[in-house]
């Protein structure tokens, strides 16, 4: 083994490729995905305080949480590594 | 509050730390052997720094009912959003009443919150960035929360202002769980994974865990830190008298067991052999949804919570790692977050509740929104902001040296020279 292939080179030469150090870049999705979660809490908090009965209440955090649901899922997804962008 | 049951309540906060040593060895397993004392010192810096964060400020902010706090009227119901206390405790008289207690009990909780992400973002962030997050952890998010859920605030009131059951419900699962999970689940996006964790078509490399006795045994001792917590919240923020504590410890037990039982039947089922790691995090994760309620479960109620809490442990991990690129090492977005949500959820359908107040569920979904739509876009945003002034990942040398020779000079396993895995096609 030649000095050239001591353990730095072979670690230089399998390493995988640099990872960006940063989060990935912004993307609409993500945008909205993290406006429909403070949405969604606001339509929950919102119905507990201005209806009274207990179907309408129900009715609305449901739709809140849903919502809320919708921002997650649209979060994660935005968040998702493509394969090419893998390291 | 008798002195009887100030000195019960007192045993308790006391125990709370053992989960400290318990998560801090279960995430020193669960990482290569390149980063186990990086992970350990980031566990002790991570908890001092929010202590010492609570105590400066946080305190303030989380506060105890009947103490000053900023509100605002909305009709005519008081809303309190944060507490006005003063900064270092001062004030405080510590002669066995509840303020002092609850003191202590927060600055346990604050550390408890601080040290979660650092499970999720092990092995490839620097240790001063984990204690950036943890004094923002200790001195802000926590609070904030706390200051809501057990200072009086406007997600305990619920109940009162609106007859939604008895206001949200929570002894622990969601002011630490959860919100320490959410840290984790910002802090694991900002920072990415590890280099080489995925292939260049996106398959998800596996990275075993270097001790597993520390994996195990961290799960049995946490489980004496959650019978503190688990005790002290009851006590403290319910008035649960200590003749109850005999059911909280049931159904810690109870719930953790399930747990456990749940992922490893998965695992074997799957796998063909129960897997230690992943039965391990059903545990915590058991453990993690009996402190939405353990007070107020049946025992019964409490078996269904950690069997969902143990089936949904391992699923999740493997979700987040396969499908949407999360590397967690630790499983802490998982057991903390996903199994914290389902305990609140499940204490709205399974509690009984004093006086039998219908409309329980309400009040936790409006928790559980509050942690999705406020605590968890302010806690991204802040961790994004600080990976701007301290950038979180390690540099490439470092990550390929590992981070305990990196950033600390030295190995755990010094006699350990050479990773083989660095030397390997992958």
């Amino acid at each position: 083994m030649s000095a050239q292939d001591s353990g730095d080179s072979l670690l230089s030469r399998h390493a995988a490729p640099p990872l960006r150090r940063s989060a990935p870049p912004a993307r609409p999705d993500r945008l909205a995905g993290f406006l429909l979660l403070p949405a969604g809490w606001i339509i929950v908090v919102s119905a507990i305080i201005l209806l009274s009965g207990p179907g309408a209440r129900a009715a609305f955090v449901l739709a809140g949480i849903a919502i809320q649901i919708l921002g997650t899922v649209l979060v994660f997804r935005s968040q998702r590594r493509l394969p090419k962008e893998r390291p | 509050m008798t002195a009887e049951t100030a000195a019960i309540c007192a045993v308790a906060v006391l125990l709370i730390p053992l989960a400290f040593a318990g998560l801090a060895l279960m995430n020193a397993g669960f990482v290569r052997s390149r980063g186990a004392a990086h992970v350990l010192l980031t566990t002790l810096a991570a908890a001092a720094i929010a202590a010492l964060a609570y105590v400066v400020c946080g305190y303030s902010f989380q506060a105890f009912p009947g103490r000053p706090a900023f509100a605002f009227f909305l009709g005519d119901k008081q809303w309190d959003w944060i507490g006005a206390d003063a900064w270092f405790l001062r004030g405080l008289d510590f002669d066995g009443s509840p303020l002092g207690l609850a003191a202590c009990s927060g600055m346990f909780a604050a550390a408890w919150t601080a040290l979660i992400p650092i499970g999720a973002a092990a092995e490839r962030w620097r240790w001063s960035a984990a204690a950036t997050v943890a004094a923002v952890i200790g001195g802000w998010i926590y609070p904030v929360f706390g200051h809501w859920v057990w200072g009086g605030g406007w997600l305990a009131q619920l109940g009162a202002n609106y007859g939604a059951g008895s206001g949200f419900i929570d002894g622990g699962a969601g002011a630490i769980q959860v919100t320490g999970g959410l840290a984790a689940l910002s802090i694991a996006w900002i920072t990415g994974p590890r280099r080489g964790k995925y292939s260049p078509e996106g398959v998800p490399v596996a990275f075993p865990g270097h001790n597993a006795i520390f994996v195990l045994f961290g799960g049995l001792l946490a489980l004496a830190g959650w019978l503190g917590l688990n005790s002290a919240a009851a006590i403290l923020d319910y008035n649960v008298p200590p003749p109850r504590l005999a059911l909280i410890a049931i159904n810690t037990v109870l719930c953790a067991g399930s747990a456990l039982l749940s992922s490893a039947l998965i695992t074997r089922a799957r796998f063909s052999k129960p897997d230690a790691s992943l039965s391990a995090n059903g545990w915590t994760g058991g453990l993690v949804a009996s402190s939405a309620a353990a007070a107020f479960l049946a025992p019964a109620g409490a078996i269904i919570v950690g069997l969902a809490a143990g089936a949904l442990a391992p699923y999740s991990i493997e979700w987040l790692e396969v499908h949407f690129g999360i590397d967690d090492p630790g499983g802490a977005i998982s057991v903390h977050a996903v199994c914290g949500l389902w305990g609140l959820l499940a204490a709205g359908m399974f509690g009984r509740f004093p006086g039998g107040a219908s409309g329980q569920w309400i009040a936790q979904v409006a928790g559980i929104a509050t942690l999705l739509g406020c605590v968890f876009p302010l806690t991204y945003l802040i961790c994004w902001a600080l990976n701007v002034i301290v950038p979180f990942r390690l540099p490439i040398d470092g990550e390929r040296q590992g981070a305990d020779l990196h950033e600390l000079g030295a190995n755990a396993y010094p006699e350990l020279v050479s990773h083989l895995e660095d030397f390997t096609q992958r």
